[in-house]
Parts: C-alpha cells; structure tokens; sequence
C-alpha cells in the first residue's frame, strides 16, 4: 500500500516535472525563436550606441593649377556652445562674466536674459572656433556642452559670391555653384554601431561605416583675374555711380569662363549682406536691348550670306536721318553720307548697319539665331533667361531695320560673349562652361570638362576674319572706343549704348495709360571686344546699367574699365605684346 | 557484504588519491580567468586612451582645416596688393615676357603629355 502511494507519487511529481519541462521549452521557444528578432532588437538597444558621423562638403577651387589653386569655398569646423544654468549652482554669474569677455558676439545682456529664462538649456553661441572652444574648456566652467558642427566659409570674401552662391543654415546649397552642383559637393552620412559599458563608454565597435567627403568643384575662373575684374568694377562704381554693372570673361577657344562679376554684390560669410538687389545674378536673368554691339552680329551674318558686300562696300547715311517702314532713324547727332562697310562699324552707324542688314532680309533672323540669340547659353549655373527674340512671322516692316542696331530684341551679357566668342574663334562658337574638373576624393579620380564645340561654323572663318578687321578699328583714331585701346596690342570690339525701355504703365483696370516706350535718359552702355584681335586670350564684356547720363556712351562709361582690365589681365597671363613699337614698359 | 566491502575499499582508494592535480586545473583555470579580465581591462584601457588620441587628430586636423581656410584668406591677390600699398613696398606686376616658366619633365614617355595637360589652367591651355 505504501509502496503504491509512493509511486503514485512519482508519476504525478514525473507528470508535473515533465509538463513544466514541456512549457519551458515552449516558452524557449517563443523567446529564443519566434520573438528572437524583436527581443535580440531591444537588448542591443540596451547595450549598444549608434552614432551617426557626417563627412565634410566638397571645397570649391578655381582654375589655377600652379603652384596649387586656390581655395575659394570650404566648410570650417566649429562648435554650437549650449549651456545647462541649473548644473552651475552658483558659478552662474562667473559663467556669464568669463563667457560675454570671450564672445564677441554675445554680450554680457544677452548672456543674463538666457541664463534666467529658467529654460532648462540655452544656447550661447553657434559656430564658436575651436580655438576658442578649447580655451573656454581650459578654464573648466561648469554646465557647459560643446555640439561639433560645420560652417561654410568663403576665404574670399566677397569675391565670385553671384558664381559660388551661398548654402542654407542646414549646409545645402541655395544659389550658384553651391546649388548647382550640391549633390556632388554633398557629403555622405556614415555611423559607427558600439557595445558601451553601464557609463556609456565604447567597448567595442560592431559596425561602421565611414562618412564621405563631397567632391571637389575646380572652376575655371582663375582668381587673379577674377580680382583684377572686381576691382575694377568697384572703381568703376564708385566713378561712374551706375546702378549696377558687370563683366564676363571668357576663352573663346574654350568656352571657359576666366572671370564674371557683378556689382552690387554681397559677403556669403556675412548674411547681412545679402539683400536680393545683391545677390540676384543679373547676368543670368537681366535681358536688355544691346543697342550697338548688336550690330558686329548682324553685319557678320551680311558678310556671310551677301557675297557682293566687303569691307570697303560704300553705304549711302541719309545724312543722319532716314525714313524705313514710316519711321525716322537716326545717327545720335551725326550726319554722316556715305561710309564704307568697316566705317559703319566703326563709327556706329545706325542707318548704315540698317540698310546693310536690309540686304539679308530674310536671313536676318536665322543669323540670330545661329549666333545663339533667343536660346539659353547653357552654362549650368541655375534659372537663365533666353533673351526675347520673336520669330520672324511676327516681325514687322520696322523689325529689319532695328534689330541689326539692337533694338527690339533683349539679350543677356552671356549670350552675348558668346556670340563674340565666335566671331574671334573664326566663326566656331564653343559651349561657355564654368566647371573644370570634379574630383572625387575617395576615389581619386578627377571628371574633366573638355570644351565642346557649340556649333562649328556660325559664319565661315573668312567672314569672321573680316569682322574683326572691322572691329578693330573701333578702338582706332577716329571709332567710338578709343579709351578701350590696349597699348601694345590690337583690341577688336563695339561699343554699345542702348536705351533702356520703359515698361508700359497700366490703371487698376488693366487699360493702358502709357504705352512702352525708349527712354532718352536711361541707357544701357557697353564694351565687349577681345584682345589681342588675331589670336585672343580673352573675349571681355563691360556692362553698365543705367550711368548718369554723361556716361552715357559705351566708349565713356564702359571703355576705360575694359581697358585697364584688358591690360591687367595680358600681364598677369604673360602675353606678348603684338604690336612691339607700342609696347608700354612700366 | 563482499560488495559493501568492495565500496569501502574503492572510497578509500579516492581518499588516497593527491589532491594535486585538481588543484592545478583550478589554478590553471583561476590563471586563465585573471589573464582574460586583465587583459580584457588592458584593452578597455587602450580603447580609452585610442579614442582619446583620435578625438585629438580630428581635433588637429579640424584645426589644420580651418588654418588653411585662413592661409587661403591671407593670400589672396587682393588682400596681398592691400598690404603691398599698406607698406608700401614699390612692388609691381610683371611685364609681359619678363617671367618664363620653366619646367622639367620627366623622361618616362607616358608622363609627359598628362602631366602638361594636367598642370595648365584650362583657361589659358590653348595658349601655351
């Protein structure tokens, strides 16, 4: 009987044990297998850190390539200072005293109003050096916190700013090359995956990534130029007081931009500064008439397509005043009677350039057109205006005759040295390009931009040849420009004095008051030419917006500038004068 | 009884045995253990003191970059001709043909076209 009990006993306590067993490997099974991921999840959370690291945004550089070049955009390392006032007990009033003494951004007020606020953390001041932030640790002020953070900085200032843009507070660029070109100047997140102890050190790494640096943008601005046209422009704005002006610089055997500026203009280091009359690139989305310098395009395209026409041509002036299509045109003052071809361009004449541009009537606009009038540049630089050029259906009788003088037809300075451009690359137009190479640090390897030839024969050689025959007696006794004239060697170029229209003015209801009109005071003077005229370095533009009315004329107002950039920037690239009895020697 | 007895005398035979042995696996293992948490707390160390020496070569090389942000400010054409005038030099700008480049390239035959085209600004290749 006892016996029995006893494994009775047994078998129940066997029965019990077993069933435990049984819901203990069920249970092991839910938690080791089925729930595995999710409680594997929550453990690493317990015991591991990820940080995430970013790596630094690509530098920008210009085209400089000995001895190195030249750094123009980078991103500075700096720290956002935060600070805790509970944790300072009762350093609080040290703090502020030994923090408003190094700050020189904050002040000791300002300082005293965070500290109280009663806010649990405050900022003291973002992008702090770290020069300064390692002198801030050495005197050990309690509850203070350092966050690492990036800075773009402009080591040159103000200079090329309307090229390079300028990025946002995030560090993603918002104009200019800066923009353009943000998903290779960006750089790639990385993250480091470690086992910390119970104080939160690391005790190993279980995984990482490494961040990436963004790619370097080399440009093709050389900075040397680039500040010779600058400051140029600033004495020409504070001599002539335009309202706005810039300069396009370009190879014209490359299409490579050598220098572009823009007055006014704005510090990216200083947001202050930044206003949108001056960061807005005019030369981008301004369009304006030309005026003169229209007329080398046009009369380029007669050369061309009217085989009975030279250089030594005759054209009858009407003595300065001319009816066409019920409508007067004049010659600003002059009453010229009869010039040759070369003398129209070089004294300016309207009448002539229009009767000589009659002759290739029908043609007019496809030679507009080839020139790359009335389509973007395609640069690569953001939102660019094409210019207003209407096709030839909606040309009126008075259209032949106006828009061979620059009138009727708005261009922008880009389109406009491009077309130059080909005219002294014997008729070849090359793809204007601002980007030289991108290199790729991880890789090592650098993307080249190799010039691209636009369109191949805008005009024949020979045409183009007998353009800038002409062109070249512009800045000769007896042209418009003669303060464009480059000791030493021979420039080809136009002047350009256009007047500005006046937009038409309209009432509340949308009716018309006052139709657009041509100001007689408000101008738009140029000089684009190219130097030395046979063989050119440089295909240069110098735009004034709006001069007082004494500076009117391109040849007063932009000339000079031309000039003393011209001759700069032969200096600095080392040309040989060509013309050697007139070498100017310093 | 000869199986009780057979117990006693295989108890007996244990009792005998040196302790030794045992005692030398537990040092052994007791060795091991101390070798492992030293070692373990050695490398906890060396991780403390690398960690320290990399934040300090990001700390140096973030102040490297930014010293040649302002190296780049301070040798800027402009800021340059700015001092020339400031202290007053009389320096000027070359004449044209007054400075040669000179350069030497290497002999290798590969070397020579990539480097020119490498080393010339691309605005001014044409010319040269």
């Amino acid at each position: 009987m006892l016996r029995t009990a006893y494994q009775t006993r047994i078998v129940f306590l066997g029965i019990f044990l077993a069933t435990g067993f049984i819901l203990l490997v069920g249970r092991l099974r839910v938690v080791q297998i089925e729930r595995h991921h999710e409680l594997n999840k929550k453990a690493k959370a317990k015991y591991t850190s990820r940080v995430k690291s970013v790596g630094i945004r690509g530098n920008i550089y210009d085209g400089t390539r000995i001895p190195s070049p030249n750094l123009l955009a980078s991103s500075k390392v700096a720290y956002n200072l935060l600070a805790e006032p509970g944790k300072m007990g009762s350093r609080r009033e040290e703090v502020i005293q030994k923090l408003s003494r190094l700050l020189a951004e904050t002040d000791k007020k300002t300082l005293e109003r965070r500290f109280y606020s009663g806010s649990q953390e405050v900022v003291v001041q973002n992008n702090v050096d770290p020069i300064l932030v390692s002198r801030i640790q050495q005197m050990k002020l309690p509850g203070l916190r350092y966050v690492e953070s990036s800075v773009r900085f402009y080591p040159k200032d103000s200079l090329l700013c309307h090229v390079l843009g300028y990025t946002t507070h995030e560090g993603s660029g918002a104009s200019g090359v800066e923009r353009v070109y943000d998903k290779n100047l960006q750089p790639q997140e990385g993250y480091l995956l470690y086992e910390r102890s119970r104080r939160a050190h690391k005790v190993t790494n279980l995984d990482e990534q490494k961040p990436l640096d963004g790619k370097d943008i080399h440009l093709t601005v050389l900075e040397p130029i680039q500040s010779i046209v600058e400051d140029e422009l600033d004495r020409l704005m504070k001599e002539v007081k335009p309202k706005a002006c810039y300069a396009i610089m370009a190879n014209p055997k490359t299409g490579a931009i050598m220098a572009l500026a823009q007055r006014p203009h704005f510090n990216p280091n200083d947001r202050n500064t930044m206003k949108p009359q001056n960061y807005n690139p005019r030369f981008l989305v301004d369009v304006y008439d030309p005026g003169s310098t229209m007329k080398a395009i046009s009369l380029a395209g007669v050369l061309e397509h009217n085989k009975n026409i030279g250089l030594g041509t005759p054209v009858y002036c009407e003595n300065g005043m001319w009816y066409y299509g019920g409508r007067p045109l004049r010659d600003a003052g002059h009453n010229y009677k009869n010039l040759r071809f070369w003398e129209v361009i070089q004294k300016s004449s309207n009448i002539g350039t229009a009767k000589l541009a009659l002759t290739i009537k029908r043609r007019q606009y496809d030679v507009l057109r080839k020139f790359g009038f009335g389509e973007r540049t395609g640069i690569n630089l953001g939102v660019e205006s094409k210019g207003i050029l209407w096709p030839e259906k909606y040309w009126s009788k008075l259209s032949y005759t106006r828009l061979p003088i620059g009138q009727g037809i708005s261009v922008t300075p880009l389109q406009m040295v491009q077309a130059y451009g080909a005219l002294a690359n014997k008729g070849r137009m090359m793809q204007l390009h601002l980007v030289d190479k991108i290199y790729d640090p991880i890789l090592d390897k650098s993307k080249y931009t190799h010039p691209i030839v636009k369109n191949m024969e805008v005009i024949s050689p020979e045409a183009a040849a007998e353009m800038v025959e002409a062109l070249k007696t512009v800045t000769k006794k007896g042209g418009t420009a003669t303060q464009a004239a480059v000791p030493g060697y021979e420039v080809a170029g136009k002047t350009g004095t256009a007047q500005k229209v006046i937009p038409a003015v309209k009432d509340a209801n949308g009716k018309v008051i006052q139709k657009a009109y041509y100001s007689d005071t408000v101008h738009v003077s140029s000089f684009i030419g190219f130097v030395p005229a046979d063989d050119p370095e440089f295909v240069l533009y110098v735009v004034c917006d709006e001069p007082p009315y004494k500076f009117r004329y391109g040849g007063k107002c932009a000339a000079p500038y031309f000039k003393r950039i011209s001759e700069q920037t032969l200096s600095f690239l080392n040309v040989q004068p060509t013309i050697k009895d007139k070498v100017s020697r310093k | 009884m000869a199986r009780t007895n057979s117990r006693k005398i295989s108890r007996r035979g244990l009792k005998k045995k040196s302790p030794l042995p045992a005692v030398a696996v537990i040092l052994w293992v007791a060795g091991i253990c101390m070798a492992f948490v030293y070692l373990h707390m050695n490398s906890r160390t060396l991780n403390y003191e690398l960690e320290g020496r990399q934040t300090e070569v990001t700390d140096t090389q973030n102040r490297i970059r930014n010293l040649t942000a302002e190296v780049e400010k301070l040798t800027a054409r402009r800021f340059i001709l700015r001092k020339v005038a400031q202290f007053n030099l009389g320096l000027r700008e070359p004449i044209p043909g007054q400075v040669h480049h000179v350069r030497h390239i290497e002999s290798d035959d590969s070397l020579p076209a990539q480097r020119l085209r490498d080393d010339l600004p691309a605005t001014v290749a044409s010319r040269r």
